[in-house]
C-alpha cells in the first residue's frame, strides 16, 4: 500500500470537499437543526405547553406498546424521544454526512473528469478506492460525533434544568454511535461508489441519494407509529446485518471502480 | 530501439464497434511521433490502451519494454500524460495541482515545491499561482496540465492535443519546448493532434489514423513515398516547352511531377535548351496536411467500395 499517496488523496479530497459551499453548507446545517435546534424545541416546548404541543410524540404516547415507563407526561415525552425518536434522526446525520463527502470524492471527480488523472498516476486502483473511502469515513464519521457530543450537552443540561438528573448517553446511545453509525456510514459511501460508475454529475447523485435516506425515513415513521420501537436488540442485530451488507456492497463496488466503468 | 510498441492492438466497445483496430506501430526513443486523425478516430482509445488505462480486447502494447496489461503501475512511474480527458482539480490552486501530483509520484513536499515552481516560472503561470484554477483562462490550464504532465521528468509523454486552445505565442512556446525536450533528452513523445502545422514543425515521424485504423506509419520521407505525386517541379517564366506536360495554374506558375532530383535537373536543362526563360525554379514536396488529407481520403475511398462490395454495409 502507498501510503504517502493514499494519503496525499485523502487529504486532497477533504481541501476541494470543505471548499465547496455545496458540501459545506448541508452538512453543519443539517446535524446542527437535529442535534440542537429539534430538542431544544423539545424541552422549550415541554416547559411552555405540557405534551399537547408535540403531535408526534403524543401519537408515539398513545401508540408506545405495554405502556410507559413514568407517570409524569413531561419524562415520558423526554424519554420517549431520546430513546426512539432522536436515535433514528441521528441516524440520518452519518447517511447525509457520508453521502455529501461521498459525492464530492468520487462523482465530482468523475464528473470534472480528474478521475482519469487519477488513474494515470502509479498509484493502484484499490489504493485510489480505499483512500477515498477512508477519506470520506473520517469527516463522515467524525461530524457524526461532533453531532453526538452537541446532543449530549444539549439533553443534559436541559434534562437536569428540568427533573434534576442526567439523560445520557445510555447503552441504546452508544450503540447507536458506535455500532450502528459506523456502519451506516459504510454504507452511504459504498452507494455512492455504486452511484458514481452509473450518473455523469453530483446532481445526478445527490436526487440517487433519496433511495438511501428512505429506510432510515421508515425507521422513523415505525417510531412515531409504534409499529416497531428500537431496542437495543434491534440496534445490534440490525447494525451486524448492515455490516453484513456493507462487506457485501464493498465487495461489488471494488467491481466497479475500474477506468472501464468510472471513466 | 524502440520504446513505444504496439501490435495488432483492437479495443472494441460493444460487439464488432472497433475504437481501435489491429494497430501497430513501433516508436523509436527520442522520436517525436505524430498521432494524426479526426476527431473520434481513436487517437484518446490508443493512448490509453498505451498506459493500460483500458484493456485490449486483442493484442498488446508495451511502453520502455512494460507490458501495459501487466505492468500499468510501471509505465506510469516513468510517463507523463496530458490529454483533454484528464482534467485538472480546479478548486485547487495551480501550485496545490503540481504538488498533489508530486505527492502521487512520491517526491518529498520540498522537491514538489522547488520543481512545481520552477516549472510554474517555465511557463509563465507564476502571477496566477495561488488562484483556484477555475479562475484561469483555458490557455493558463492547458499550460498547467502540461507542466503537470512534466512534474516527474518523464521519459515518455503522451499529448492529446497540447496546444489546441492556445494562443499563437503559447502554442509556439509549448512546440519549440517538446521538440527541445525531445532533441536534449531523448524524451519520446506520442503526440496526438489535428493541428498540422504544429506537428509538421516538430514531428520525426507519423501515424495516421481513422475510424480506428492506422492508415500510414512513418516518416515525412516515406509518407511522401507511398503518395503519387508526391514531388513537384514548379517553375515561373516565359517560352516555358508545351510538349513536357506542365500545367500552368492562374498564379503563373507552371507545375509538373518528378520522381526525384535528376528527373527535375534534366527538365529544367530541357527547357533552358528550348529557349526558355526561367525565372523561379522549386521543388515542392507534399506537405504534411497534402500527405494527411491524400491518406484519409484514400483510406474513405477504400472503405465506401468495401462498403458497396458488402451487402447491408457490414465489415
Amino acid at each position: 500500500m502507498n501510503l504517502r499517496a493514499a494519503s496525499a488523496i485523502a487529504m486532497k479530497d477533504l481541501k476541494t470537499a470543505f471548499r465547496s459551499r455545496m458540501v459545506i453548507v448541508p452538512i453543519l446545517i443539517t446535524p446542527l437543526v437535529m442535534i440542537a435546534v429539534l430538542p431544544l424545541a423539545l424541552f422549550l416546548g415541554l416547559h411552555s405547553t405540557g405534551t399537547a404541543g408535540i403531535n408526534g410524540l403524543d401519537m408515539m404516547m398513545k401508540n408506545f406498546p405495554g405502556g410507559l415507563p413514568f407517570a409524569d407526561q413531561k419524562r415520558a415525552a423526554v424519554f420517549l424521544a431520546i430513546n426512539y425518536l432522536f436515535p433514528a434522526f441521528f441516524l440520518l446525520i452519518p447517511v447525509m454526512a457520508a453521502s455529501i463527502l461521498g459525492a464530492a470524492s468520487f462523482v465530482s471527480e468523475k464528473e470534472h473528469r480528474t478521475l482519469e488523472t487519477l488513474f494515470y498516476a502509479p498509484v493502484g486502483l484499490r489504493e485510489i478506492f480505499l483512500a477515498k473511502a477512508v477519506g470520506t469515513f473520517i469527516p463522515a464519521y467524525l461530524v457524526t460525533l461532533l453531532s453526538f457530543l452537541i446532543f449530549g450537552a444539549v439533553v443534559d443540561v436541559s434534562g437536569w434544568l428540568m427533573f434534576h438528573e442526567i439523560l445520557f448517553p445510555n447503552l441504546k446511545w452508544i450503540l447507536v454511535i458506535a455500532w450502528v453509525s459506523p456502519a451506516v456510514t459504510i454504507l452511504a459511501i459504498m452507494f455512492m461508489v455504486l452511484i458514481s460508475s452509473r450518473v455523469q454529475t453530483s446532481q445526478e447523485a445527490q436526487q440517487m441519494v433519496t433511495f438511501i435516506v428512505i429506510p432510515f425515513v421508515l425507521l422513523l415513521v415505525g417510531q412515531t407509529t409504534g409499529l416497531f420501537m428500537l431496542s437495543e436488540w434491534l440496534l445490534l442485530l440490525g447494525g451486524a446485518g448492515i455490516f453484513g451488507l456493507d462487506a457485501w456492497l464493498f465487495l461489488i463496488a471494488t467491481r466497479h471502480f475500474i477506468p472501464e466503468k468510472m471513466l | 530501439m524502440s520504446v513505444i510498441v504496439a501490435e495488432n492492438l483492437s479495443r472494441t466497445f460493444g460487439p464488432g464497434r472497433y475504437a481501435v483496430r489491429d494497430a501497430g506501430f513501433e516508436i523509436a526513443e527520442g522520436a517525436v511521433f505524430g498521432f494524426l486523425g479526426p476527431n473520434g478516430a481513436g487517437k484518446t482509445t490508443t493512448v490509453r490502451l498505451l498506459n493500460g488505462i483500458l484493456t485490449p480486447t486483442s493484442g498488446k502494447a508495451s511502453v520502455f519494454g512494460f507490458d501495459s496489461v501487466r505492468s500499468a503501475g510501471k509505465i506510469h512511474e516513468i510517463c507523463g500524460v496530458l490529454t483533454e480527458t484528464a482534467g485538472l482539480y480546479e478548486s485547487l490552486s495551480g501550485l496545490d495541482n503540481l504538488m498533489f501530483q508530486g505527492s502521487l509520484y512520491g517526491l518529498s513536499h520540498g522537491d514538489a515545491r522547488s520543481r512545481s515552481n520552477e516549472l510554474l516560472r517555465r511557463f509563465d503561470l507564476t502571477d496566477a499561482d495561488d488562484k483556484p484554477v477555475k479562475k484561469w483562462s483555458t490557455g493558463m490550464k492547458k499550460k498547467l496540465a502540461l507542466a503537470r504532465a512534466l512534474l516527474l521528468r518523464p521519459k515518455a509523454l503522451f499529448l492529446d492535443e497540447p496546444t489546441s486552445g492556445l494562443d499563437p505565442e503559447s502554442a509556439s512556446l509549448v512546440n519549440v519546448m517538446v521538440a527541445r525536450m525531445a532533441r536534449e533528452e531523448g524524451v519520446t513523445v506520442f503526440l496526438c493532434t489535428h493541428q498540422l502545422k504544429y506537428a509538421e514543425e516538430i514531428c520525426t515521424e507519423y501515424g495516421l489514423i481513422s475510424r480506428g485504423s492506422i492508415i500510414a506509419a512513418g516518416s515525412a520521407v516515406k509518407l511522401a513515398e507511398g503518395m503519387d505525386a508526391s514531388l513537384r517541379l514548379c517553375l515561373r517564366g516565359k517560352n516555358l516547352p508545351a510538349d513536357i506536360g506542365l500545367e500552368e495554374d492562374s498564379s503563373g506558375v507552371s507545375r509538373i511531377v518528378v520522381r526525384n532530383d535528376a528527373e527535375s535537373a534534366a527538365l529544367i536543362r530541357r527547357a533552358i535548351n528550348g529557349g526558355a526563360e526561367i525565372y523561379e525554379a522549386r521543388l515542392h514536396r507534399a506537405s504534411l496536411e497534402e500527405l494527411y488529407f491524400h491518406y484519409q481520403k484514400r483510406f474513405a475511398e477504400k472503405t465506401t467500395d468495401l462498403d458497396q462490395m458488402l451487402p447491408g454495409g457490414a465489415r
